[in-house]
């Protein structure tokens, strides 16, 4: 099963670490990144208007980067939230941030559009963990 | 015959005698004539002037010594008090060692038979204690009244029980701007800013109320609004009286404006270091947790040994880089906890936590066992309290069997009192954890893995751990499996 990865960090060093383990992680995986969040949202408002002109890419799951100028993670995830199209409710969205701070956590953990929140660097272990609840494995 | 004269000529006259004593003892009365002079005294005249009787029988009655008097020694001989008939008054005199005296007089005057002279039988009363009594009262509440108007800074306003402006000072007029005539006689709510403007009496006085039961403080802080409309913050305490069956509220208030102010620039000043100190963690965190994830992926690279070295050197730089930024941050999270805290009233939280929580099904068939020790003061944030009570107690509920007729899930929550210390127990008799995920259950983002529980994120008992930390805590647990789990939480006083 092929799984599709939207990254949204401002950070290129971090977006390229969370590529690699996807890449290491995910046997079949499709990765597009962001640096902006508003180009991101732009992307996924194509669905919504049902524009054809683009390619056909539906994340499975969304790793979101809070601390962003212009717009960040939180205003994303409100943002996306407006948007009915079924392709995006499916969306996982997950939020990380280097921060551990409390009130991120649990605004993170209490928001509606938000599945969880990830202490940055993202690991192998962390990806696991992910994918373990969004593709729960079959019972023995 | 009535009844006094038949008891006391049955007495053979003795009783008359000494009823006539007394009254002449205890009765002060004398009888003059025109001119003023003593014609009769009874003993109680002379005990009250401290003379013997013999001293004053024919000379000028004590009621006049000293040229006291004088008009009333002109009515007797001017007949015009023969006219009167009869005057009632108090006179002033002079008593024993100078001292004076207030006399309460009735003056009757008596025709004489055989030469139709008036002679005067006077009465009297000794009312100088009275008197002096009135005359402290008058001086002290002159005294309060001068003291009251005088005080320029002070706000001073009294109301009627309906909340009328009927009195106010000077230090009133000074701070609300408007003179007396246009405030006596308005409604109190005139003089009020904020949600008591032009509120009516009444709630006024009930939301008083509970500010003072709220805060547990006499002084309350309100907001005031002067003849321009401008709002101004006071101190506030409001007293209650009754006089003459009605009632009355004094309002005295002190101007806060220019304390507000500092406070405020000190609160502002304060947040923004807050603020610059928890960025600063922040941002030195993102570039450390960046090189973190470098390194983590150059390990799983195959490496020549020498490298491998090289690796093994950076990564323990970026550890003390990032103990150093986790200090800094930690210390930003407690100032950011820290800075607002209360007595913690755990019965109400738990109440509030239990409440949110039975909104959701799972919770319906549950027991909870809660004992508070009740002697238990506490001052903490109540924000985090609330969310280590949502969390412990989530918790509990996540990793309990479903209820059934051999077996009904039980939390069970204590609250006990400590040396220096709150220990918080809650405990569940359900799944437990195994010994493998024990030591691993506070970790950001680790789920035991335990069949048929609902969506779990990882976080709740992270959170937890995350809060007892910045609350300078303890967490322990102990756990069987399959049969249940205690948390046990202590947390110290604030030194």
């Amino acid at each position: 099963m092929k799984i599709n990865f939207m990254l949204i960090d401002d950070n290129e060093i971090d977006l390229f670490i969370n590529r690699k383990y996807i890449e290491k992680e995910v046997g079949n995986a499709e990765v597009r990144t962001f640096q902006k969040a508003k180009n991101a949202l732009k992307y996924l408002q194509c669905y919504e208007n049902d524009k054809e002109d683009h390619d056909h890419f539906y994340p499975d799951i969304i790793l979101l980067d809070i601390n962003m100028p212009e717009m960040n993670g939180f205003e994303f995830l409100n943002a996306l939230g407006n948007l009915r199209d079924t392709r995006i409710l499916r969306i996982k969205t997950y939020l990380l941030s280097s921060s551990s701070h409390l009130n991120d956590i649990l605004d993170a953990e209490n928001h509606d559009n938000c599945e969880g929140f990830i202490n940055k660097p993202l690991t192998g272990r962390k990806l696991e963990q992910i994918l373990d609840e969004i593709f729960p494995k079959p019972k023995q | 015959m009535n009844i006094i004269e038949r008891t006391i000529n049955g007495n053979g006259g003795k009783l008359e005698l000494k009823i006539r004593d007394l009254l002449e003892e205890n009765s002060i009365y004398s009888v003059l004539n025109s001119k003023g002079f003593v014609e009769y005294a009874s003993k109680g005249f002379c005990t009250l002037f401290d003379v013997p009787v013999t001293d004053i029988l024919g000379k000028l009655s004590p009621l006049f010594i000293n040229n006291r008097n004088k008009g009333l020694v002109k009515n007797l001989s001017t007949k015009s008090l023969e006219n009167g008939y009869k005057w009632k008054g108090t006179l002033k005199v002079d008593g024993k060692k100078s001292r004076k005296m207030w006399i309460k007089t009735t003056i009757m005057p008596l025709e004489r038979n055989y030469d139709s002279t008036f002679i005067f039988l006077t009465i009297h009363e000794d009312v100088t204690k009275l008197k002096l009594e009135l005359s402290d009262f008058k001086n002290s509440s002159s005294m309060h009244e001068y003291i009251y108007d005088s005080v320029k800074v002070g706000i001073v306003i009294v109301l009627d029980s309906k909340g009328i402006v009927i009195k106010w000072n000077k230090g009133a007029q000074r701070s609300f701007g408007y003179t007396s005539s246009e405030i006596l006689g308005e409604p109190v709510s005139r003089l009020m800013g904020g949600k008591f403007s032009n509120a009516e009496f009444s709630n006024f006085l009930q939301h008083i109320e509970i500010e003072r039961n709220l805060q547990n403080e006499e002084i309350l802080e309100l907001y005031c609004t002067d003849k321009q409309g401008k709002e101004f913050p006071t101190e506030f305490v409001i007293s209650k009286w009754r006089m003459k069956g009605a009632d009355y509220y004094g309002i005295k208030m002190l101007d806060i404006s220019k304390r507000m102010a500092i406070q405020n620039r000190l609160h502002k000043k304060t947040k923004e270091l807050e603020l610059m100190l928890y960025r600063s963690a922040h941002e030195l965190n993102a570039p450390f947790s960046s090189a973190q994830g470098l390194i983590d992926l150059m390990k799983i690279e195959e490496n020549s040994p020498k490298v491998k070295e090289l690796i093994e050197m950076l990564q323990r730089t970026i550890d003390q880089a990032k103990v150093l930024s986790s200090g800094l941050h930690k210390s930003s999270l407690i100032l950011d906890n820290m800075s607002y805290r209360k007595t913690i009233d755990f019965k109400k939280i738990i109440t509030d936590v239990l409440k949110i929580l039975k909104d959701q099904k799972v919770y319906k068939d549950f027991v909870f066992n809660i004992a508070i020790d009740d002697s238990v003061t506490f001052v903490s944030n109540p924000n985090l309290i609330f969310t280590l009570f949502n969390k412990l107690l989530d918790n509990a509920v996540k990793y309990t069997y479903q209820a059934s007729s051999s077996k009904l899930p039980i939390i069970d929550l204590t609250i006990e009192k400590r040396e220096g210390e709150v220990k918080i127990t809650v405990c569940d008799n359900g799944k437990g954890i195994r010994k493998r995920d024990i030591n691993r259950i506070f970790e950001i983002y680790y789920r035991a893995k335990v069949e048929n529980t609902g969506r779990s994120n990882g976080l709740g008992l992270y959170i937890v751990s995350k809060i007892v930390d910045s609350l300078n805590g303890k967490i322990a647990v102990e756990s069987k499996f399959n049969q249940g789990s205690c948390f046990i939480v202590t947390l110290p006083h604030i030194k």
